[in-house]
């Protein structure tokens, strides 16, 4: 087990620096970070040059790489191109915020699509399964934009028509949010729409998957010894078939934890959330690889971890699984 | 029986020896049959029903396997729905010269934000610039198809090649495409697409290949970013079917028989990958639908003044809340889109089971 762990951890150092210079040389082939200053009038050529020299951005892109990873190790990821901002506590904040909206929504999000999953396996082909069906269709088939969209487009004219304002729209906080309680109050105001948003897409892919691993629990060799040695119907369900069915859900929601810790992308846009997402996405728009650089390590480092959390999860809950 | 089978690459190695022998007497019923089939005239193993059938005077229809999957599909009533829905919106976005009111880019400075209407012509309403909507979704419907169906056809060509290859050749090869998916696993898909379109540029771009020159479109950029992440999904899933299916007798039988390993790659094995690889075709098709308006949306994919429908949301959304049509019709066209694309695979995927030969009732 343990050689397992090492050897899979060494095998994903290559690879994170794989593609590392791949987005490195992608980011920096195209784009400048000092587009921008250049543009601006009262910024005089020394200065540019100056910067220019210090981030050495007239280096071969090889050569650029490596002072990166130099930075990388020795400097916390280093600073901005434009700003000389250091990048790591930038990335921790919005990295607290993603955590608080991506942990709130996916508990609710498995509580929710467990109870559908279930009953939709318990009840195979009722009315209640078929709805839970067509819905989870309809939450896959729906883009994650457009929804949030929408969410804000009713709340915008429902203020229109009554005046009130059922929920904020954009940013994790108002302008003056308080302190303590009210802070927290605040903060969980302007969570509601963002936390629906990521929640339907989670739903609409957890329920099938419980239901699809309940389906195929109940009807299994040990649940009928269970029903034939006389273990109550309720007792049957609970401890020997939605334990069991419990386990591929593990998995497939460790995955998927990995990926949107790395921030919801698109959520984070469009209702301006200060998440990981946005993060990347401003930089993006900067052109500047070091933060985008660093945003990549960070979350390559989640999914990878969280990778192995979920197979090494499989294997302690299943035990026929073994890695050698 | 099947089991005693030694796997192909070790039977390759020694073709005469052993191997080979053992498993031609692993299995005298089938080669007893054959021969008694070939040395009668008599025919000895006509299908029990056919000879039920034939006393009993009625005709009976040979059933092939494409006769099942038809049948099968067809019992599929919101999978039959969702495809003649698909078929559709395709011929609305061939024909969307002919058949959309206005042209994409047309103003109609007379009716500027006009709310959507079943009275005039604005069946969708207008935007601030008074361009109609519905012409626009429906040249937005034509781009976003295209873009999915040239994703899923390079995705597939691509990943059923290298797939196949690996599967059957294992080793080096195999190892190799293993090592590729495990990379894009590792990196997040949605920061390499942004990065990509980024590094790809906006606009049309002129590639220059020796004396010719050749312009790429921007949606097909679009699509080949999205092909590049995607025809992993087809590799691992053809590399599967063809690390079970090259250790079948009739492999084994095809290789005896002298076929090159291209014959049996293209003939024996792919055919069997079909269901599968459609399967997954149309899973890929909703998926870079979703994938490349979440680009146009933030800006990353397809620019105006060609409609997309990703684009429109966002043109929706910077011109303010009240004009709730610019944000509704193109979203309700995409998910209409994904969930007719999703329905025919989940139809497909039924169908195309084997295993299953029971058709629903």
């Amino acid at each position: 087990m343990l050689t397992y762990v090492v050897r899979r951890l060494l095998y994903s150092v290559v690879v994170l620096l794989a593609a590392s210079f791949i987005i490195f040389s992608f980011v920096s082939l195209v784009s400048d970070p000092l587009a921008f200053l250049k543009m601006t009038p009262n910024v005089s050529e020394q200065t540019i040059k100056n910067l220019e020299e210090r981030k050495h951005l007239n280096d071969p892109i090889p050569v650029r790489y490596v002072y990166w990873v130099k930075d990388a190790v020795t400097n916390q990821f280093g600073t901005t191109s434009r700003h000389d901002r250091p990048i790591l506590p930038d990335l921790w904040r919005v990295m607290k915020n993603t955590i608080q909206l991506v942990v709130v929504a996916e508990l609710l999000a498995i509580l929710i699509a467990v109870g559908i999953g279930v009953y939709s396996a318990l009840r195979q082909y009722s009315a209640f399964d078929y709805t839970a069906t067509t819905f989870s269709f309809l939450g896959l088939a729906t883009p994650v934009f457009w929804l949030a969209l929408m969410l804000q487009v009713m709340v915008v004219n429902i203020y229109g028509w009554t005046g009130h304002r059922i929920f904020p729209i954009s940013n994790l906080n108002s302008v003056d949010p308080g302190s303590g309680l009210s802070f927290a109050i605040d903060r969980a105001h302007h969570l509601v729409l963002p936390v629906i948003v990521l929640m339907v897409a989670s739903i609409a892919s957890y329920s099938r998957y419980m239901r699809a691993s309940m389906l195929e629990v109940v009807n299994a060799d040990y649940v009928r010894t269970a029903r034939a040695k006389g273990v109550s119907e309720r007792g049957v369900m609970m401890r020997h078939a939605f334990r069991n069915a419990l386990i591929p859900l593990v998995t497939v929601v460790a995955l998927n934890f990995g990926a949107l810790l790395g921030g919801a992308v698109i959520t984070e846009t469009v209702f301006a959330l200060d998440g990981m997402g946005l993060y990347f996405v401003n930089a993006l728009g900067v052109g500047d690889p070091y933060p985008i650089m660093a945003w990549l390590m960070v979350t390559s480092t989640l999914i990878i971890v969280f990778n192995l959390v979920a197979d090494i999860a499989y294997g302690y809950l299943d035990p026929r699984v073994r890695y050698d | 029986m099947t089991d005693q089978v030694p796997p192909a690459d070790r039977l390759a190695e020694d073709r005469e020896g052993i191997g080979l022998a053992a498993s031609s007497v692993a299995r005298p019923a089938a080669v007893q049959s054959v021969g008694q089939l070939a040395l009668h005239e008599e025919p000895v193993s006509v299908p029990s029903d056919r000879r039920l059938a034939y006393e009993a005077g009625v005709e009976l229809e040979a059933r092939s396997q494409w006769t099942y999957v038809r049948i099968r599909f067809f019992h599929h009533r919101l999978a039959v729905a969702s495809l003649v829905v698909l078929i559709l919106l395709a011929l609305v976005a061939i024909f969307a010269k002919q058949l959309a009111p206005y042209q994409y880019d047309a103003l109609d400075l007379d009716n500027i934000a006009a709310s959507p209407t079943l009275e005039g012509t604005h069946w969708f309403g207008t935007d601030f610039l008074g361009r109609d909507y519905l012409s626009r979704v429906i040249y937005g419907v034509r781009t976003s198809l295209w873009v999915a169906v040239f994703v899923a056809a390079l995705a597939t060509a691509i990943g059923t090649a290298i797939g196949a290859i690996a599967g059957f050749y294992g080793g080096h090869v195999d190892n190799l495409l293993m090592r590729v998916t495990d990379l894009v696993l590792t990196v997040p898909g949605l920061a390499v697409l942004l990065t990509a379109a980024v590094f790809l540029g906006a606009g049309d771009t002129k590639v220059d290949v020796g004396p010719v020159s050749v312009t790429i479109p921007q949606p097909m950029k679009i699509g080949l970013i999205l092909a590049l992440l995607f025809w992993t999904s087809f590799a691992r899933i053809v590399r599967g079917l063809f690390l079970s299916l090259r250790e079948k007798e009739f492999v084994e039988a095809a290789k005896a028989a002298g076929a090159s390993d291209l014959r049996i790659i293209v003939r024996h094995i792919l055919p069997n990958c079909v269901g599968p690889i459609v399967v997954t075709m149309t899973l890929i098709i909703a998926i870079a639908i979703l994938t490349e308006a979440a680009l146009s949306f933030l800006g990353f994919g397809i620019q105006p003044p060609q409609a997309a429908l990703g684009k429109l949301i966002a043109e929706g959304q910077t011109e303010g809340f009240a004009l709730w049509w610019l944000v509704t019709f193109p979203g309700l066209a995409i998910v209409i889109v994904c969930l007719a694309i999703n329905f025919v695979g989940d139809g497909l995927r039924d169908a195309l089971d084997p295993t299953q030969r029971r058709t629903r009732a």
